[in-house]
């Protein structure tokens, strides 16, 4: 045992006693102590008490002269008392105020004072103050510890006891502590000796004895956890070094074993690779023998399930092989072809015969195959057939057999046959058409063309075969690509006329159809082609002749009204002549109808429409022309025209006009007395569908009550009677009233007259 | 050559010395704001009354004390705007156009107000004393925290609470009434209408004490004196039936002696709490105010801080950290009360009789 080690076996259980020793020498000295700290407290409180309470409350009233003054004594003694009874006080204390005359000043009703514990303090009191000084006091007992002071000015005793219980349990208290202190201090000693113990001695053998068994059981030792410089220490060194020995021939073992293993391990790996690829070459020659298995059935399957007869000879044509169809169609069993000769099946067509064995022939020398296509009557029936005949090889490439597909093609063949006329009928069709037409696939390329359309976009077939309307420029230009591609997509067929430069240069004018179709299940279009040109070109002659003719009639019109105007204006020149003023009546009236009939050619070569005019406007001409000729002071005499914006022929207009020249002229003249106002009104309705009604009044003096129209001498009447009468064929009324007016309906159908022009009976906007 | 060399590098040396002390004295002398320049600093008094002109002594004699003399170029422009308003303003705008004052102290109430207006967004820092409610008289917000503005100073009021408290201990010990009414005879002057309104609101959360209050209309000092005297007498007569002691109001009013008297004259009930020390002497119970010399010291002390350059809005608006109490004892006797030791503690040597 080294020297540490003793120190701590000796050492601390020494101090732990000494620790003891003085904790109980503490408590005797500590106990006359407190008695001595105790008296000096009281002596301290009460002093402090006088001064800072009793003393400083009498100096205030003194310095103020406040003394005799009852309320402030009075006042300021219940303060101290109040106070004194915030004293600090120990447990069993009691702090007294006692005047001169023995009363306690402080006691309160509810004071826990012990009666007798205050009869034997003031029984002391009084045997003390009689022949001690004030100061610190036991009673005779011992019972009482009590501080006596005295506060003169105002015969104050100041009392201060304890009991002497309270120093009594101050030293249990204090004893009792102690000695906890003590048996703690033991306890933790002990604590202390049992882990260093564990610490120096208990810790290391144990981590040597696992050390040790680490050792016996072959495990890894690296470094053992002791370095205390003792015998433990050498210990654990030596057990690192035979640990060390032990591992290092652990080690070699270790090393022979995994060179052992990893021969081992070598020759069982090469063994399972050869295993393996065995495995695998076994697997792969199951496999491929069961494909080829498969093939076979499925070839078998395939070749049992087909309607194609197919047979197989030999060198020596012998049938080795013929599928269920070939036996159906010679109508036999299996076992009477397979193995048979040729001879046996066909014996009886040698030429036949002769033929196949000729072609069995040709496979083996040639060694590739070939088609031929053979006429034979089977019963009463020629049927086509077609045959293909194949040499077969063996794996080394030596032709063992030859075998034939053949096939009964008759239904085909007239099929084709009737496509092959069907189409050539089409061809025809399309050549001898007289539209062009062109057919294009969905990606632009031509697939079709006729002569008609080469002649139409002046090119050859082979340049309009090679076309692709994508990257034909003059479509791109005319919008035609972006057309083709929408008929395509929507199946929307499109017509419509375009003038313009073919691709090949030629000018064009043509009426162009698109519309899609479905070949093969593709779509393709249709672009068929009229050749319009000459059409249009008559067309337009037509129209500039027509053009030329309006020109032409709206000339003449324009002559008409010139020469009524000039008409008009020799009557004027022959009035000038006469005086009568009858006669100058006659001419100005005559005039007035002349320039009635002006009027309407007038408006009709300024219309648009030559065979139609305004009568609205030719109504407010008319009255206007009037009033200037007999000199209307408008503002006297006013006129309203109500008509509608009504288009009339010039077969009606003129009669309506000269009617309504006249009456308006009567009123003029006749109605209005000089200088008087009045007003003429001339309104032109359609009535129904087939009439119109013109309707003239005035406010003027009237007509005379006896006039009959129908009889009437005024030349001016007589004309509208039989304008109404026989031009119009309508019926003329004369309406009495404060004032004159005519009313006159006739019939009047538009169409008649149009067609009568030939000319169109929309009425202008 | 190298003797040469020698002298152009002590030359130089000397040189760099002489620039070393130059800058020493600079800084030494910018340690030191009265040496700094001339400094213009204006005090305002609102009116040449006792309280005032007490306050601006101390705050002169502080102020000097702390190095800003005429002599160390700090200018001091002193302005009695005579408890004018319009001639207040007139004063201070003149001085205003004429130069920039570094700092503008206000002494009472309507000076202050008067600064206040005037430099309000400005830069010019202002601190005030002797302005019993600066709240209520537009100064600041709040009492006790930084203005965050150029201006800031020291509140003239003894917390309401304490003094009513004072106060009604006194009249407690000796009378059993509850509550016990207090006459207030002010004028409309702001001090005197926030006193009385923080009184009342104080008095709410009090039990046992009630303010009945009365006002006349205030006029310029000293000329409007008499006059507002004699409203005031017919005030106080009207009240005199209704209370059972009167106290004192801020403002010019109660600062005069005369009130004090007119009371007295006019009541044969106690004036508990005086608004000045006089009032005491004359025979009120009780004066509670800020000590002038610590008021003034304080003043000073903040005018020392901006004008060495910290941010008036950052100084907080302070309330009086000292106060004078003064007792009358021969009318505690006359009304059989008690004063009680703490308070003549207080007193010290303001024990009248």
């Amino acid at each position: 045992m080294r020297l540490q080690t003793k120190i701590v076996l000796t050492i601390l259980p020494l101090t732990a006693l000494s620790i003891i020793i003085v904790g109980l020498w503490s408590i005797t000295t500590i106990k006359r102590s407190m008695e001595s700290a105790l008296e000096q407290l009281m002596i301290q409180e009460i002093d402090d008490f006088v001064t800072h309470t009793i003393l400083r409350s009498y100096n205030t009233l003194d310095k103020n002269g406040l003394l005799g003054i009852d309320s402030f004594v009075a006042s300021y003694q219940k303060k101290i008392i109040e106070e004194s009874e915030g004293f600090h006080l120990l447990e069993s204390g009691i702090f007294l105020i006692i005047d001169q005359s023995g009363t306690i000043l402080n006691r309160k009703p509810d004071s826990r004072l012990n009666e007798a514990f205050l009869d034997q303090l003031l029984d002391d009191i009084d045997a003390e103050s009689t022949k001690r000084t004030f100061g610190h006091f036991e009673d005779k007992n011992g019972h009482i510890i009590y501080d006596l002071s005295f506060f003169e000015p105002w015969q104050w005793t100041l009392v201060y006891a304890v009991s002497h219980d309270t120093v009594h349990k101050a030293q249990d208290k204090l004893i009792a502590t102690s000695a906890l202190i003590a048996v703690g201090c033991g306890v933790l000693i002990s604590i202390i000796i049992i882990l260093m113990f564990r610490s120096f001695f208990v810790k290391p053998i144990t981590c040597l004895t696992e050390t040790a068994a680490d050792i016996s059981q072959f495990k890894e030792v690296r470094q053992i956890d002791i370095h205390t410089t003792d015998e433990l220490d050498a210990l654990a060194r030596s057990m690192e070094h035979i640990a060390g020995s032990i591992k290092k021939y652990k080690d070699s073992q270790e090393n022979f074993q995994q060179h052992l293993e990893s021969e081992i391990r070598r020759s069982t790996k090469d063994l399972n690779d050869a295993n393996i690829t065995l495995k695998r070459e076994i697997t792969h020659r199951k496999e491929t023998e069961r494909i080829l298995r498969n093939n076979e059935e499925r070839f078998e399957a395939i070749f049992e399930s087909t309607k194609d007869c197919i047979l197989v000879w030999d060198r020596d044509y012998n049938y080795l092989y013929a599928n269920q169809a070939a036996i159906d169609h010679v109508g036999t069993s299996r076992d009477r072809v397979i193995g048979k000769n040729i001879r046996d099946g066909l014996g009886h067509v040698p030429d036949f015969m002769k033929l196949w064995m000729d072609r069995i022939d040709n496979a083996f020398i040639s060694g590739t195959s070939f088609r031929v296509e053979d006429d034979v009557m089977v019963g009463d029936q020629q049927v086509h057939s077609e045959s293909v005949v194949s040499p077969i090889f063996d794996s080394d490439g030596h032709i063992f057999a030859v075998g034939v597909v053949y096939r009964d093609v008759t239904e085909r063949t007239r099929m084709e046959q009737r496509i092959s006329e069907a189409l050539h009928l089409n061809q025809e069709i399309i050549s001898a058409s007289t539209l062009g037409i062109l057919a294009y696939r969905e990606d632009g390329q031509c697939v079709l063309t006729n002569d008609a359309a080469v002649t139409i976009v002046g090119s050859d077939k082979n340049a309009l075969l090679e076309q692709n309307f994508n990257h034909i420029e003059s479509w791109e230009k005319t919008g035609l690509i972006q057309m083709a591609r929408e008929v395509l997509a929507t199946g929307i067929a499109e017509q419509f006329e375009m003038k313009t430069i073919s691709s090949f240069d030629k000018p064009v004018w043509l009426d162009i159809r698109l519309t899609r179709f479905t070949l093969a299940g593709n779509p393709h279009l249709l672009l068929t082609l009229d050749d319009i040109f000459e059409r249009k070109q008559m067309e337009q002659q037509i129209t500039s002749s027509l053009k030329e003719k309006e020109i032409l009639l709206k000339e003449i019109h324009h002559r008409v009204k010139n020469n009524l105007q000039i008409v008009s204006g020799l009557l004027k020149m022959q009035a000038a002549h006469f005086d009568d003023p009858r006669i100058l009546d006659g001419f100005k009236a005559g005039q007035g109808q002349i320039l009635s009939m002006a009027l309407v050619h007038e408006q009709l070569y300024n219309s648009d429409n030559l065979a139609r005019i305004s009568f609205k406007t030719y109504l407010k001409d008319l009255v206007r022309s009037l009033q200037v000729s007999y000199g209307i002071d408008i503002d006297r005499i006013k006129t309203v025209v109500d008509c509608p914006n009504l288009f009339i022929g010039i077969d009606t207009a003129i009669p309506c006009g000269l009617i309504v020249n006249e009456l308006i002229t009567n009123s003029f003249k006749y109605a209005f007395a000089e200088g008087e106002p009045g007003e003429i009104t001339i309104s032109f309705q359609p009535k129904g569908d087939e009439h119109l009604h013109l309707l003239v009044t005035d406010t003027g003096c009237g007509l005379p009550d006896d006039l009959d129209i129908t009889r009437t001498r005024s030349l001016g009447l007589k004309l509208v009677y039989n304008l109404v009468t026989h031009q119009l064929e309508g019926d003329i009324k004369l309406l009495k009233f404060q004032g004159t007016g005519f009313s006159i309906t006739f019939p009047y159908n538009s169409k008649p007259e149009a067609d009568r022009l030939a000319l169109s009976p929309e009425t202008p906007s | 050559m190298i003797k040469n060399k020698k002298t152009t590098l002590t030359s130089c040396l000397q040189q760099a010395g002489l620039v070393l002390s130059a800058f020493l004295w600079v800084m030494l002398l910018m340690g030191n704001p009265a040496h700094s320049g001339d400094i213009n600093v204006i005090l305002i008094e609102t009116m040449p009354v006792k309280t005032v002109l007490e306050h601006s002594r101390h705050f002169v004699k502080q102020f000097a004390d702390l190095g800003y003399t005429t002599e160390n170029g700090t200018r001091l422009i002193k302005l009695d705007i005579k408890g004018d308003r319009a001639y207040g303003e007139s004063l201070l705008r003149r001085e205003l156009d004429a130069y920039r004052p570094d700092l503008v102290v206000t002494n009472a109430t309507l000076a202050s107000q008067i600064a206040r207006k005037m430099l309000k967004g400005t830069s010019i820092p202002q601190v005030f004393f002797t302005v019993s409610d600066p709240v209520g008289a537009g100064l600041v917000e709040v009492i006790g925290e930084p203005t965050q503005s150029n201006i800031t100073g020291i509140v003239h009021m003894i917390n309401r609470h304490t003094r009513i408290s004072m106060v009604l201990d006194i009249v407690r010990a000796s009378s059993p009434k509850s509550p016990v009414t207090m006459g207030f005879v002010h004028s409309n002057y702001p001090s005197a209408m926030g006193d009385i309104r923080e009184l009342k609101q104080a008095a709410q959360s009090i039990p046992g004490i009630i303010f009945i209050s009365e006002y006349v209309d205030y006029i310029n000092m000293p000329a409007g004196k008499n006059q507002m005297l004699a409203e005031a007498r017919q005030a106080v007569r009207k009240l005199d039936s209704r209370i059972d002691f009167w106290w004192e109001p801020s403002g010019p009013l109660g600062e005069l002696d005369e009130y004090t008297t007119m009371i007295m004259e006019e009541s044969d009930k106690p004036i508990l709490m005086g608004t000045k020390l006089n009032s005491v002497k004359l025979g009120a119970l009780l004066h509670l105010t800020p000590h002038p010399q610590t008021t003034g010291k304080e003043a000073a002390l903040m005018a020392d801080a901006i004008l060495k350059g910290k941010d008036s809005g950052s100084i907080p608006v302070l309330p009086p950290s000292s106060f004078d109490l003064g007792v009358n004892i021969t009318t505690a006797l006359k009304n059989n009360m008690v004063i009680s030791q703490h308070l003549l503690e207080l007193a010290g040597d303001q024990i009248f009789k």
